[in-house]
């Protein structure tokens, strides 16, 4: 007890003190975090480019859109140059399968649309959609208490193809 | 007080740490001494600030670079179908070039395959998918990949790999006769 009030009365070394505690509490975990941070945002960019890519192989084939062989080796191209390795998975988390096709009708001159996964009954204005999911895993180079390591990451979008 | 040879060892010693204890003692200046210890954090904290948002700003530009670039390149190819009938792929050069338009600034200008940024581009047909009602196709993949370095921080790193990598597709998915 005598010890921790004679160092809690000192004032010498205060500066490297706060140095120490600010190093330990707050620079090296917002440095490990960095690191972390940039791992992610690294693998979301090639997750949205591989999106990007499906969405227009989607405008240019609406007619194969919904073909999982023909995206799922869009995505095999993409893998063989890529540092994150991308899945399309058969289904995706909304539990529909991947590259499903859904409607939206409606019947002029009402403009409200009815989105549905049938197509539209006859007579009815059609648009055609395509929705897709990407997925990968990355593994953090400094794993933090917050964060699952591997961290699973995915990307999901419906485009209009006709 | 002169110091002569006649002081001996001990009294130095003793002069020695007398000036030491008297720092130590002294509060004079603390806070431009604290401010000393503490501004090394400091700067560092403001350039990894700075260079965060450098490192956004170069990543951003090099997928839009490549998106736009695999774009560009995909078109060309579809618009040299409709009129000849044949595909004919735009050169590396060429695909550097729409690269640069769209990637420099803020990133320096690519020369190809090598260099900083480098732009690879290779063509390949769709796998070979028999699908007889659509118009035949091929496919661009296109990689970029840029070394950013920080600013300030040269002797702890040579600099970060950022790499992205797209496909483009021109015209249809049945299998093409002829690749680029």
């Amino acid at each position: 007890m005598l010890i921790w009030r004679r160092l809690t009365r000192t004032r010498r070394a205060s500066a490297s003190v706060d140095f120490a505690l600010t190093a330990t509490l707050l620079l090296t975990p917002l440095f490990l975090g960095s690191a972390d941070f940039l791992t992610i945002i690294s693998a979301q960019a090639q997750l949205n480019t591989a999106l990007q890519s499906l969405y227009y192989f989607a405008y240019t084939n609406p007619n194969s859109a919904n073909n999982t062989t023909d995206a799922g080796y869009i995505i095999t191209l993409i893998n063989s140059a890529s540092l994150y390795k991308i899945t399309l998975p058969a289904t995706m988390s909304s539990g529909a399968a991947n590259a499903s096709l859904s409607y939206g009708c409606f019947s002029p001159p009402s403009t409200t649309i009815t989105y549905q996964t049938t197509a539209c009954s006859s007579g009815q204005t059609q648009q055609t959609l395509v929705t897709y999911q990407v997925t990968t895993t990355v593994g953090l180079p400094f794993p933090l208490p917050a964060l699952a390591n591997p961290l699973p990451l995915s990307a999901t979008g419906t485009v209009q193809v006709e | 007080m002169r110091l002569g040879k006649n002081v001996s060892p001990p009294a130095m010693r003793r002069l020695f740490s007398a000036l030491a204890s008297g720092f130590a003692r002294h509060c004079r200046a603390g806070t431009a001494t604290e401010f000393a210890l503490i501004s090394f954090a400091l700067v560092a904290f403001l350039l990894a600030i700075v260079n965060l948002g450098m490192l956004g700003f170069s990543a951003g530009a090099l997928v839009r670079g490549v998106e736009s670039a695999a774009r560009a390149a995909a078109v060309q190819t579809a618009a040299t179908y409709a009129a000849t009938n044949a595909i004919t792929c735009p050169s590396e050069s060429a695909i550097v070039g729409y690269f640069n338009e769209y990637a420099d600034p803020p990133l320096p200008a690519a020369t190809g395959k090598t260099g900083n940024p480098a732009v690879t581009a290779s063509w390949s047909d769709n796998g070979g998918d028999t699908v007889t009602t659509e118009p035949p196709g091929v496919y661009l993949t296109l990689t970029a990949t840029y070394k950013w370095v920080p600013i300030g921080f040269a002797p702890f790193g040579t600099g970060i790999n950022l790499s992205i990598t797209t496909v483009a597709t021109v015209t249809g998915t049945a299998q093409a006769t002829s690749t680029c």
